[in-house]
């Protein structure tokens, strides 16, 4: 059965040149279709990247109860020392607690076209950078605890003017340098970061937004949680960092996501029903071929594969082609949404994707056709021109 | 037309093909008419943006107290200002999302052109608890004039220690096209008295009417700089920039919209093109019979044609309506604050759909019809 | 009505590929106005490419052809298609009839390219089917008819438009003795009491002993066979 099926494709393959146009109808149909597909996902899925990298298994994020959006929540000051002390937080090396103090605002900024857009500014306590060690310093240094200094994200840099080492950020009480460029592989990188308590000061702020704890393992979230949650003196969430941007992640990009599979499932129906023109016309086409193979004794199943395994190996490869493209043109290329900046992402997942939505149009649009080879008589077959 | 019959029997010679053609190109044009359509949207809401506003608000998030809405009016060339601010959160589940939009007295001088008419504003005034809920937002949440409905909000405390804010519907008032899944305005001042005292006092906004358009953007900057060294510093957008899509959020929606209804339509002339020249290959004893009868070259090619616009132009007209009918019920479904607009099925929606459609069409026709006029007639009946 | 035919000195090659054919050598004929003609002949002896050329589906590359007073040589290919129409009525071996028109939608084809109204063209449509005996098919598909009822939907069509001149291309080739008696008896009906001009281009002689005139090719040469009594 297997060496059959392997015949008949082998002999398709070989007359393939001569319905060369056909066949590349399926190929270009195919192409255009994964090719805009992945375009429009690799915005969702980059979005969704930034934020998943994000979120930190080891990290838990203490937000006010029932607050979905990390700016909508406030601890008041009052509370930070409570926190502080709870169980399952790891220690630094002078055994004090890794808490980080958040202060989450947003400072307007111009944009490189000149047009007035925003980006979060985000407070680092004194123990910041060892509860986000994936800051790393790339140019200059980092702001001085109590100084009115504020750092700039390797994204902010690219996506507004202004943001170079030396530059000034307007405040209430004037102009703060930007003294140090840092990158954390994350849409932490659009940001700029300052010292949390000189930026209350400043801002007149009158809490914190949320707190950030470096758990002791990932295993202690349990132990910190219930902690958290039981003390009559708190009302809050506390959740693993990873999960907050999991679902953060997920929700911001749904529309998007949403926009890129619904475009791409209108364009592979043109494409299915391009496979399955093509593919009827072949299978006509050879219906002499098909029926002297079958008058010498080939089944009629080896028939009826060879078609659709003709079909799938000219829309993977169109498949394959759009996705070059698609890989080519946007991965890893800025963008930004809202004032979240992230990189386009074509990933080897979504590109498999590609190639199974490509198979099953193939299946879909190969399957009347085959059936139809494998079925016609071979006497009507074999007089027909 | 005499050759109807002559095409209509042409395209039903396989109605399976017909129809499931129909049905793609249809459903190409209904994703057309939502994406095209929320750029009409869009469109309007831009044109009717009002270029003697202005947005301010606090420069570095959060709140601003109310106190400063005096000091803008005082401001020279300001007419009147209004403050507005919300609660958000949720009817029964977390997914229930709801905004209440709590505003001031002022803002129907500001705002006059708002569906609502001064008696209705009042009612707000004269009951604190209640609400004007929005046609849209009525019907989804079920709600009719008198009814009380409870919004939890996490993010806005209450000074009796709980976050359930109660409100009262005193009208059912019409949608807007700027609230895509519509609206509740509500009191400021029943939300201010009843929030912790620390958050009392302050807002989340302040609309600015100013009272010589000419001057709308310079009194933007001036109130930026009037306030920069202030406890409270403020940084101002004018209506018509905030309005302007393709620079609002930092993605231009526009033009992601037109190419998304690009790809649509390259579908379709995939799907019509292929379509038409297998009839044609098959068919060309046909068509050389019809030249023998007498039909001219242009005759022949003029059936082509009209044998790939009548699909899709149909396919346009139903997509357009299922896209209407789409648009209608979509905020049912969507929560509230998602961002996109609703579609609107403007004359030029429809007046585009028709163009591409017939461009689709021709292209299409393009290549058969090439091959039909250089057909040898002599030849091709000899070949069956 | 009749037309009369005349070919002068008429030159055709083919080009297959790199390769000139050369069908007809300065042939000539003269057909008066209302005679049945068959034609016969070897398998690319030239025969359908004169039926081609008289019936103005194909541009001689020299000499005459005239056609009812018209002619042809000097008319362009949009001229010709004009012209036929009116002027014509072909019949097919394999009838060429639309799978997917009713036998009325077929007939009524030619008449499409008239300015006749409606009514008036179904009134020919319906006098057309009943010459040929099928008025009580006029809404039957090809698909539901037999190979004889086919080819009288043809001849139908054929003569809806009243044309002076019918060409015949094998035109019972594809039919069973008896159905192509029949069909042979409709064509002398058309010729005798309708007074049409018949070229019919055959290779069976009893078909071709249906004409009141029997001519057959070979080599490029026509031969007179037979003058039949009328």
């Amino acid at each position: 059965m297997l060496r059959q099926i392997w015949i008949v494709s082998a002999l398709n393959f070989k007359s393939l040149r001569s319905r060369f146009w056909q066949s590349m109808v399926i190929v270009v149909g195919l192409a255009a279709t994964v090719g805009v597909m992945l375009s429009m996902l690799s915005v969702s899925a980059g979005m969704r990247q930034a934020y998943y990298a994000s979120g930190d298994p080891n990290r838990a994020i203490v937000v006010t109860k029932g607050v979905e959006q990390e700016p909508q929540s406030s601890i008041a000051r009052a509370q930070a020392p409570l926190i502080a002390v709870a169980p399952g937080i790891a220690k630094d090396k002078d055994g004090k607690p890794l808490v980080d103090r958040t202060l989450m605002t947003s400072v307007p900024l111009l944009r490189k076209d000149g047009s007035k857009g925003f980006t979060t500014m985000r407070g680092l306590s004194d123990k910041g950078l060892g509860v986000r060690p994936e800051i790393k310093i790339v140019q200059g240094r980092m702001f001085q605890a109590g100084k009115r200094e504020l750092i700039a994200g390797v994204g902010a840099q690219t996506m507004f003017r202004h943001m170079q080492l030396g530059d000034k950020v307007i405040l209430p009480d004037g102009e703060w340098p930007i003294v140090g460029i840092y990158a954390t592989g994350d849409q932490l990188e659009g940001q700029l970061l300052g010292d949390t308590e000189t930026l209350i000061t400043t801002l007149k702020k009158p809490a914190y937004t949320t707190m950030l704890v470096r758990l002791a393992s990932p295993g202690s979230l349990d132990t910190f949680k219930k902690a958290m949650t039981t003390n009559p003196a708190l009302s809050v969430d506390v959740v693993r960092h990873s999960d907050w941007y999991k679902r953060v992640g997920d929700q911001n990009a749904f529309g998007l996501a949403l926009l890129g599979y619904v475009v791409g499932t209108v364009m592979a129906i043109g494409a299915l029903f391009g496979c399955l023109n093509t593919m009827y016309s072949a299978v006509s086409n050879r219906g002499r071929e098909i029926a002297t193979l079958r008058a010498l004794g080939y089944d009629a199943f080896p028939v009826a594969v060879s078609v659709i395994l003709e079909a799938m190996l000219l829309s993977v490869a169109g498949a394959l082609i759009g996705a070059g493209i698609a890989w080519a043109m946007y991965d890893g290329k800025l963008d930004l949404f809202g004032n979240v900046i992230f990189h386009l992402s074509v990933s080897p997942h979504q590109i498999e994707l590609g190639v199974i939505w490509a198979a099953a149009v193939a299946l879909l649009g190969g399957l009347f056709p085959s059936i139809r080879a494998a079925r016609r008589p071979v006497v009507e077959a074999l007089r027909a021109t | 037309m005499k050759y109807l019959p002559l095409v209509w029997a042409s395209i039903m010679r396989k109605p399976t093909r017909a129809i499931l053609t129909l049905l793609s190109v249809m459903l190409a044009f209904t994703l057309f008419g939502l994406t095209i359509g929320m750029n009409a949207t869009f469109a309007k809401v831009q044109a009717d943006a009002r270029d003697d506003r202005i947005f301010a608000f606090a420069r570095f998030g959060g709140a601003v107290p109310i106190a400063l809405e005096r000091q803008i009016e005082s401001m020279p060339g300001v007419e009147k200002v209004a403050s507005s601010s919300f609660v958000g959160g949720y009817i029964q589940e977390p997914k229930n999302r709801v905004f209440v939009n709590v505003m001031d007295e002022n803002i129907p001088k500001v705002l006059p052109e708002y569906p609502i008419t001064p008696q209705q504003w009042q009612l707000i005034r004269d009951t604190r608890q209640g609400i004007l809920v929005s046609k849209m937002q009525a019907d989804r949440w079920h709600l009719k004039v008198g009814d009380t409905v409870t919004i939890v909000s996490p993010a806005t405390k209450k000074l009796d220690g709980t976050n359930s804010w109660i409100f009262k519907v005193v009208a059912v008032t019409p949608d807007m096209s700027i609230f895509g899944q519509g609206y509740m305005f509500g009191n400021y001042d029943y939300m201010d008295k009843a929030r912790l005292l620390s958050d009392q006092g302050k807002t989340g906004q302040f609309r600015v009417k100013v009272s010589d358009p000419s001057k709308t953007a310079e009194i933007a900057e001036r109130i930026v700089s009037n306030f920069a060294n202030s406890s409270t510093p403020l940084e101002s957008i004018t209506e018509k920039v905030a309005f302007d899509v393709s620079t609002g959020t930092g993605m231009d929606i526009a033009s992601v919209d037109r190419e998304v209804a690009l790809a649509g339509m390259f579908m379709v002339l995939f799907l019509t093109a292929n379509g038409l020249a297998q009839a044609v290959r098959e068919r060309f004893a046909e068509f050389a019979t019809l030249k023998t009868i007498g039909f001219s070259d242009n005759g022949v090619v003029a059936l082509v044609f009209a044998e790939a616009a009548i699909p899709c132009l149909l396919g346009a007209g139903l997509g357009i309506g299922l896209a209407a009918i789409i648009s209608h019920v979509m905020p049912k479904f969507l929560p509230p604050g998602q961002g996109l607009p609703i579609p609107t099925m403007s004359v030029m929606v429809f007046v585009w759909a028709f163009i591409c459609a017939g461009v689709v069409a021709l292209i299409s026709a393009g290549l058969p019809a090439l091959r039909l006029k250089q057909m040898d007639i002599a030849t091709a009946l000899s070949g069956r | 009505m009749s037309a009369a035919i005349s070919l002068r000195n008429v030159v055709k090659t083919y080009k297959r590929g790199k390769e000139a054919v050369p069908v007809l050598h300065g042939l000539s004929l003269e057909i008066p106005a209302g005679q049945f003609v068959s034609l016969m002949g070897p398998s690319g002896s030239g025969k359908t490419t004169i039926l081609n050329l008289v019936g103005g589906l194909d541009h001689a590359d020299s000499g005459e052809v005239i056609v009812g007073n018209e002619h042809l040589e000097s008319l362009s290919g949009g001229q010709l298609t004009k012209w036929r129409g009116g002027h014509v009525g072909f019949i097919f071996q394999f009838y060429n009839l639309m799978p997917m028109l009713s036998a009325a939608g077929n007939v009524e084809l030619p008449l499409l390219l008239t300015n006749l109204s409606k009514a008036e063209r179904a009134r020919r449509v319906e006098i057309a089917l009943e010459i040929v005996g099928l008025k009580d098919r006029a809404s039957h598909k090809p698909g539901e008819m037999s190979g004889g009822q086919q080819q009288r939907v043809g001849i139908a069509r054929a003569i809806v438009a009243d044309p002076p001149l019918l060409l015949c291309d094998e035109p019972t080739g594809d039919l069973d003795r008896a159905t192509a008696d029949e069909i042979l008896s409709l064509l002398q009906q058309l010729n005798r009491q309708h007074k049409k001009t018949i070229l019919m281009v055959t290779h069976d002689p009893k078909a071709a002993d249906h004409a009141s005139r029997q001519l057959e090719m070979d080599k490029g040469q026509l031969i007179e066979r037979a003058l039949a009594t009328a």
